[in-house]
């Protein structure tokens, strides 16, 4: 009995609290700082609850379903599901398909579907197609010029798609993680170093040449000057956070959030938890965030095989970095990138993707839950063996 | 868990490294946010979520004697548009609709409004009855906010008295102004917090200071006097042909004024502070224009004789029909010679020769000293701002000639309001006690305490003087045979004054001030009345013509009003 239930559903317990705990951080921050919102826009305070409430149900099934999944079938697949990927990416800017918000394409509406953010599927994607690609070049010199110029040109052309958007976050967030994985993979440092360097003068460069990151750079630097236009954000961010000191005002009573604070329950949700929360709920999300992370390094560790180990490496990536992404932004430490933090804020497809790679974290840990185990026997024996050879001498 | 991280890969160990530093970076510059710099961002947040609404304060309502209220304040409200709100077709409409309700033209606010004023005042103090049907139609571009009107239930009714206020409801004038700290109360306020576009947050904190209410003032002033003081005022400066006078009605007996009436008057409820001549109209002239009192010093100067024992009632003297002072010559007003006359006859006359007779045997030393005890040249402190001194030049003074001695017996070179002149003469009434004059009776229901407590009560003249007094003034009325200061049924005592003004420092008949002052009924002073007409420009123009009929008119409406029964002497006559 035990047998069969620690193969089936073997899991990892911090993971999956970590994870559960932040959903429910999620959903209660989610209500706190959308009913006003919610009851102005659409008449109905728990309108952002019962969405957040149905896409994390959506999330936890696709959790489940790739935890039981062999992720495995993942790397085989992984070129249609780049395929794909790019095709939704496409159909953010074709006309037909295309629905634009605040100026951003990044929404596909397509009929009988529910209007969703490709870039947010394109960012699991790209993790399984590299991580695919690199476990496939494994033996091989992975250091090679050939290897380095495909990585750049995948890595380039999903980049180049989401840069239309446009959406410079994203953009900057899967350049990254994909230059982890290549880093995880046993890539050159020198090479590493290389396309770091060349990364950021490209980015600087497009936020030079493209008007809109610019502008969040230059609200970023001087949002003192412009408090009620392009800097208003970022103040009422920082007001948020700082009125609510080391404990908060406490759970609902953010006051920022009656409009002050635009986009206060999706990539602003941290300011209301700030508020309401302190520096102690802030601290305990991160430490949350902090345990995925490594807890799905420590998958990416004992995996058996090198895509495997890859994949849980990227998810693990890609959930962190847009914590960073995210904080960094709404703590003006950086400027605001539009990345949503993850779990946390509304948004849909953010949050059944994040589920769904933390599903395939748990069917990676699963493969190697029965090698752990295969391990603890062997040291078990050689402890009795240990034991019987001193009994032995003592004889 | 370091141990956990110990079985890593160097490679993800870097990695982790490289998210924990950056992580660490992150909650630095949290904490520094959140807790280093918390007062700041509280503060900042605050003034940007807190909302301030002012509670305006009831101001007191001023009464007369008997709590009828003569200026009160009733709740109203302005009307303001804020232009921010102003997004749609449909609120203009509104704006016009409004413009059109109250009847005012909207091309300026509406120009206003598109041209970038906020906070555009539509009309302000408007009643409940148009407020409640502007509030109905919720507008988000229109709101209104509280405001009170001062009214005036007795129209101009002692209008000096009351003074107005400016358009914040502060007082300017009067009562109104120098009371205003008492009157106003404090204003209070609600704090709330509010979203961006004004509105209450819910669960926000709410603090409320409640208004402390204006306190309440009764005045010595009887509204029924006051108007009969009023109405007779005017009627005499039409029958007489003059543009200004006034009237003090008091109660000698504790020194309440009961009227002050003066012409002409301000009207209280039109727009006042646009009228033209304002600074005239305005002016309380019973206590802030001094006048020569002519002879009715006379009065003032043959108590001072009596006083003294220099002359009693029935001292006699040789009138000539003039008196010499150096190479200056001065006549009796009707330049007639009246030979041995006595000092009654000298009153009943209104001889100038004898008045200088009198006040040479009494000498200016003690003539002055006498003046400035009963109140000449110094303010009466009934309490009002913007009263006048009067000029009283002593012997003491520079600009002083034995001459003036001789003039200031008669009522001529000497200036004073009608208050210190009929204080003076209520000295005489009153058993020779000056009683300070009084207006304010309470504040918030407590008697009024002011400086005149500190006073007492002097005794000027003995109580034998003020006796002999009351008969020469009773004499001077009631043994002429066409006195026209005489009410049927009551003995009235009393005396006329005429100042000839100068023009051009020569005295001129065509420019006269009669005067009457007295008091009725003779046996039990109730009331004492000064009346003043200014230059009458009719063909009477003495005090015995004009006010003393005027004083009759005004004193025996308000002996039937106060229910004073006639005297028992002349019911048996």
């Amino acid at each position: 009995m035990n047998k069969i239930a620690n193969h089936h559903f073997a899991y990892d317990q911090i993971l999956l609290s970590a994870v559960l705990l932040l959903v429910i951080i999620g959903i209660v921050s989610i209500y706190s700082a959308s009913y006003a919102i919610g009851y102005l826009d659409y008449q109905d305070s728990y309108y952002f609850l019962k969405r957040q409430v149905i896409y994390t149900f959506i999330g936890l099934i696709g959790m489940g379903f790739f935890a039981v999944m062999d992720y495995r079938i993942l790397a085989p697949l992984s070129p249609f599901i780049m395929i794909f990927s790019v095709i939704l990416l496409i159909l953010t800017i074709e006309p037909h398909t295309a629905m634009e918000i605040n100026g951003a394409k990044r929404w596909v509406d397509l009929p009988l579907l529910p209007p969703f953010q490709p870039s947010e599927f394109s960012k699991l994607a790209i993790i399984i197609y590299i991580a695919a690609w690199l476990s496939s070049r494994s033996g091989k010199d992975i250091g090679s010029f050939a290897s380095v110029t495909t990585f750049v040109i995948t890595v380039g052309t999903v980049s180049f798609l989401i840069m239309l958007g446009p959406d410079l976050g994203t953009t900057l967030l899967i350049t990254a993680v994909a230059g982890a994985m290549f880093f995880v993979a046993g890539a050159r440092l020198l090479h590493v170093i290389a396309l770091a360097t060349s990364s950021i003068i490209s980015l600087g460069l497009l936020i030079i040449v493209n008007g809109y990151g610019f502008s969040r750079v230059v609200s970023y630097l001087s949002a003192e000057s412009d408090p009620g236009g392009a800097g208003y954000q970022t103040l009422q961010l920082l007001i948020a956070l700082g009125s609510g000191g080391l404990t908060g005002l406490g759970l609902g009573s953010s006051r920022q959030k009656f409009f002050y604070l635009p986009a206060s329950h999706s990539d602003g949700i941290l300011a209301v938890i700030g508020e309401e929360l302190g520096f102690i709920g802030v601290t305990l999300v991160i430490i949350l965030f902090l345990t995925i992370l490594l807890q799905g390094l420590k998958i990416a560790n004992k995996s058996s095989d090198q895509f495997g180990s890859l994949l849980a490496s990227g998810i693990s990536l890609m959930i962190i970095f847009q914590v960073l992404l995210n904080i960094g932004g709404i703590s003006r430490t950086i400027p605001l990138t539009g990345i949503p933090l993850p779990m946390l804020s509304t948004g849909g497809t953010s949050l059944i993707v994040t589920l769904s790679a933390i599903g395939i974290l748990f069917s990676i840990n699963k493969q190697i839950m029965p090698k752990e185990k295969e391990r603890k026997k062997i040291n078990i024996t050689r402890i009795e063996l240990n034991n019987t050879i001193l009994a032995r001498k003592s004889k | 868990m370091s141990n956990e991280i110990s079985r890593l890969t160097w490679r993800h160990k870097t990695l982790f490294s490289i998210v924990v530093l950056l992580t660490g970076i992150l909650l630095f510059r949290l904490f520094s946010i959140q807790v280093i710099n918390h007062n700041k961002y509280k503060e900042e947040a605050y003034l940007m979520h807190s909302s301030v609404q002012k509670l305006t304060a009831n101001r007191g309502t001023i009464y007369d004697r008997n709590f009828f209220p003569l200026a009160t304040s009733l709740q109203t409200w302005d009307i303001f548009i804020d232009s921010s709100k102003i997004n749609t077709a449909n609120q203009t409409n509104e704006i016009q609709e409004l413009c059109a309700f109250l009847l005012i033209n909207c091309d300026e606010i509406l120009y206003k409004a598109l041209n970038g004023s906020e906070q555009i005042l539509v009309q302000r103090k408007i009643p409940y009855s148009k407020y409640s049907i502007i509030n109905k139609k919720n507008s988000d571009a229109i709101y209104a906010l509280n405001s009170s009107k001062r009214i005036y239930p007795e129209k101009n009714l002692a209008g000096q008295v009351i003074g107005y206020l400016g358009l914040d409801e502060k007082g300017l004038w009067g009562i109104e102004r120098d009371f205003n700290d008492i009157l106003s109360g404090t204003a209070g306020s609600i704090y709330f917090e509010t979203d961006p576009f004004g509105r209450p947050i819910t669960f926000g904190n709410q603090v409320i200071t409640e208004p402390q209410a204006g306190k309440d003032i009764v005045l010595t002033i009887d509204k029924y006097i006051q108007n009969y003081s009023q109405k007779y005022l005017l009627e005499a400066l039409k029958d007489f042909k003059a543009e200004s006078g006034s009237i003090l009605v008091m109660d000698p007996n504790n020194g309440e004024v009961l009227a002050m009436a003066n012409y002409p008057e301000i009207e209280l409820e039109n727009n006042i502070l646009l009228s033209e001549n304002l600074s005239d109209n305005v002016r309380n002239k019973i206590i802030s224009d001094i006048y020569e009192p002519g002879s009715v010093m006379k009065l003032i100067n043959t108590a001072i004789g009596f006083d003294l024992g220099v002359v009693a009632p029935e001292t006699t003297y040789i009138d000539k029909g003039f008196v010499d002072i150096g190479p200056q010559r001065i006549q009796n007003w009707d330049l007639n010679t009246y030979g041995e006359t006595s000092i009654k006859n000298h009153l009943i006359h209104s001889l100038n020769t004898g008045a200088v007779w009198i006040a040479q045997k009494v000498g200016p030393e003690r003539f002055y000293k006498y003046l400035d005890n009963f109140g000449f040249g110094d303010l009466t402190s009934i309490g009002l701002s913007g009263e006048a001194e009067g000029l009283l030049r002593t012997n003491k003074s520079k600009d002083w000639y034995p001459i003036d001695l001789a003039t200031n017996s008669y009522g001529q070179g000497i200036a004073a309001t009608p208050l210190q002149v009929l204080t003076a003469v209520n000295v005489l009434i009153n058993d020779g006690k000056l009683i300070r004059p009084k207006i304010i009776k309470e504040i918030a229901n407590e008697t009024h305490v002011n400086n005149s407590i500190f006073m007492n009560d002097d005794q000027v003249i003995k109580q034998k003087t003020s006796q002999n007094m009351k008969e020469m003034m009773l004499a001077i009325v009631e043994e002429s045979i066409y006195h026209q200061a005489k009410i049927d049924g009551f003995l009235v005592a009393g005396k006329t004054g005429t100042t000839i003004n100068t023009i051009n420092a020569v005295y001129d008949w065509d420019y006269t001030i009669a005067t009457f002052a007295g008091f009725v009924p003779y046996e039990n002073p109730k009331i004492s009345i000064l009346i003043k007409i200014d230059y009458p420009r009719g063909n009477k123009n003495l005090g015995g013509e004009i006010a003393a009929p005027t004083f009759s008119k005004l004193a025996s409406e308000i002996l039937e009003y106060l229910q004073i029964a006639p005297s028992k002497e002349m019911v048996k006559n």
